[in-house]
């Protein structure tokens, strides 16, 4: 929350990273966001009204997230290769401006909410914005390691599919919470997915419910607070996770288009050949990783440390999403169960 | 508690859960409209649980019998963890069906919707 001095301090940091005259006319809290407070900003800058998102961290956030300022470095070194971003503003540092770190970025026009974006698709070109999908992506992922801007993100990992899996085991661990059959399931994509071909900087929650679409255009990609080094496969499973199609599981690329037209886009784009195998083993990874997170989301409630009924509820999403991945990892699928070839993490 | 009391529960949860989804969600807008429908969700969880309480024990407690016994670890759960991590339970066929008996049972609390009919069937669900 801000106290009532926040505005004035806000209005002159803006002036001071603007290097204009700044006049904040609102400031109202965004609803969504269970890992940082969004605020919308709407401002006169020497004399033009502009509009603005505030990002601070919530009271409680999980494991995985960037700092402010990490995230906002990475959305400045998504726009200098070329993606579809909110222009990065400014990032500050100083608590005593509103309490704690924060980043502004241009506020940009359309729609989020992931249920909505695949509900509201029906008289826009379905294919074409699942081209550019593919194509913001192949984008993302011509960033490779090492960038100095990025060196927060360390050293790239020797095996990016053993360093996934050992730390969602961690995150359960510190849960405290025994979960088969999500270990089964973890198990089977230990032994399945294949080694990294390449790295590069992953989004590592690129999917529908983050990027921005107005009127069936593609207006920013956002929320990169998970960012990371690791292989370019895992982040088109996760777009591809029928978990995040929403109302149309028909619709394999993130509930908006088909699978192959994704394919097709992306390798245009990238010059890089899909590993469709590995691709549909990280989709059950994906299902793993977001029921982790949905039982660390359900533990803010639990632990009493943030009470929500809406973060209660979304750690319940965790029973589904363990189902999502068994029925992928039925025992007839284990191909690689006795012949030593597997990965072994 | 006993089955009759449950009963009484889940039934009394039933009564919530219609009033707040047909007589205050569907005259309410916005934040009030979504935090309604939140709670009519999760009276709704709460009164499956009730009402498939005896399913839900049963179907964890055979996921637990599969552990091994005796174990290092206090909760056989965490033994059987330990043991799938290890790949000792790799594409095991018995384990695999318990996981899908408490899983199926698990989401008839949480998102009922999505199961299939042969999923119902195989955990003894009513459709």
């Amino acid at each position: 929350m801000m106290d009532a001095q926040a505005l004035p301090r806000l209005s002159d940091w803006l002036e001071m990273v603007l290097a204009h005259p700044v006049r904040i006319t609102s400031m109202v809290p965004l609803k969504g966001g269970g890992i940082q407070e969004n605020w919308s900003i709407e401002a006169e800058v020497n004399g033009a009204l502009r509009a603005f998102v505030l990002r601070k961290d919530a009271q409680a956030t999980i494991e995985a997230s960037h700092a402010r300022g990490d995230e906002f470095a990475l959305i400045q070194a998504a726009h200098r290769a070329g993606v579809t971003v909110p222009d990065p503003i400014g990032f500050c540092a100083d608590p005593a401006v509103l309490g704690g770190p924060f980043a502004v970025v241009a506020k940009v026009s359309g729609i989020g909410l992931g249920p909505k974006v695949v509900k509201d698709l029906a008289d826009v070109d379905r294919a074409a914005l699942t081209r550019r999908l593919a194509q913001e992506l192949a984008a993302i992922h011509t960033i490779t390691p090492p960038q100095k801007s990025l060196a927060f993100l360390g050293a790239p990992p020797k095996d990016f599919t053993i360093a996934e899996i050992t730390l969602l085991r961690g995150w359960l661990d510190r849960l405290g919470l025994a979960r088969p059959g999500l270990e089964w399931a973890l198990r089977w994509c230990a032994l399945h997915i294949p080694k990294a071909r390449t790295i590069t900087l992953i989004h590592r929650d690129f999917r529908t419910g983050n990027y921005m679409v107005d009127k069936g255009k593609l207006t920013a990609i956002l929320d990169w607070e998970f960012a990371c080094w690791g292989d370019p496969m895992f982040d088109i499973g996760w777009f591809m996770a029928e978990c995040w199609r929403f109302s149309r599981p028909d619709l394999e690329a993130g509930g908006i288009g088909e699978r192959a037209v994704f394919y097709a886009a992306y390798e245009a784009a990238s010059g890089r050949a899909i590993d469709d195998a590995a691709v549909r083993a990280y989709e059950v990874l994906a299902h793993c990783r977001w029921a982790i997170i949905a039982l660390q989301q359900g533990e803010r409630h639990n632990s009493g440390r943030e009470p929500s009924l809406e973060l209660a509820l979304t750690g319940k999403i965790a029973e589904e999403l363990e189902l999502q991945a068994l029925r992928l990892t039925q025992p007839s699928r284990w191909r690689l169960r006795h012949d030593g070839t597997g990965l072994g993490a | 508690m006993s089955m009759a009391r449950d009963k009484e529960l889940a039934d009394l949860l039933a009564a919530v859960e219609v009033l707040l989804r047909d007589k205050v969600a569907s005259t309410s807008a916005g934040e009030a409209r979504f935090a309604t429908l939140m709670a009519t969700s999760a009276i709704g969880m709460a009164k499956r649980a009730l009402t498939l309480a005896p399913l839900l024990s049963s179907a964890s407690a055979a996921v637990a019998a599969l552990a091994p016994q005796p174990s290092p670890f206090p909760d056989p759960t965490q033994a059987l963890t330990h043991l799938i991590r290890e790949g000792l339970m790799d594409g095991d066929d018995a384990l695999f069906q318990c996981l899908m008996v408490d899983a199926i049972t698990r989401t008839a609390v949480t998102r009922p919707g999505i199961l299939t009919k042969a999923e119902k069937h195989r955990a003894r669900l009513e459709d």
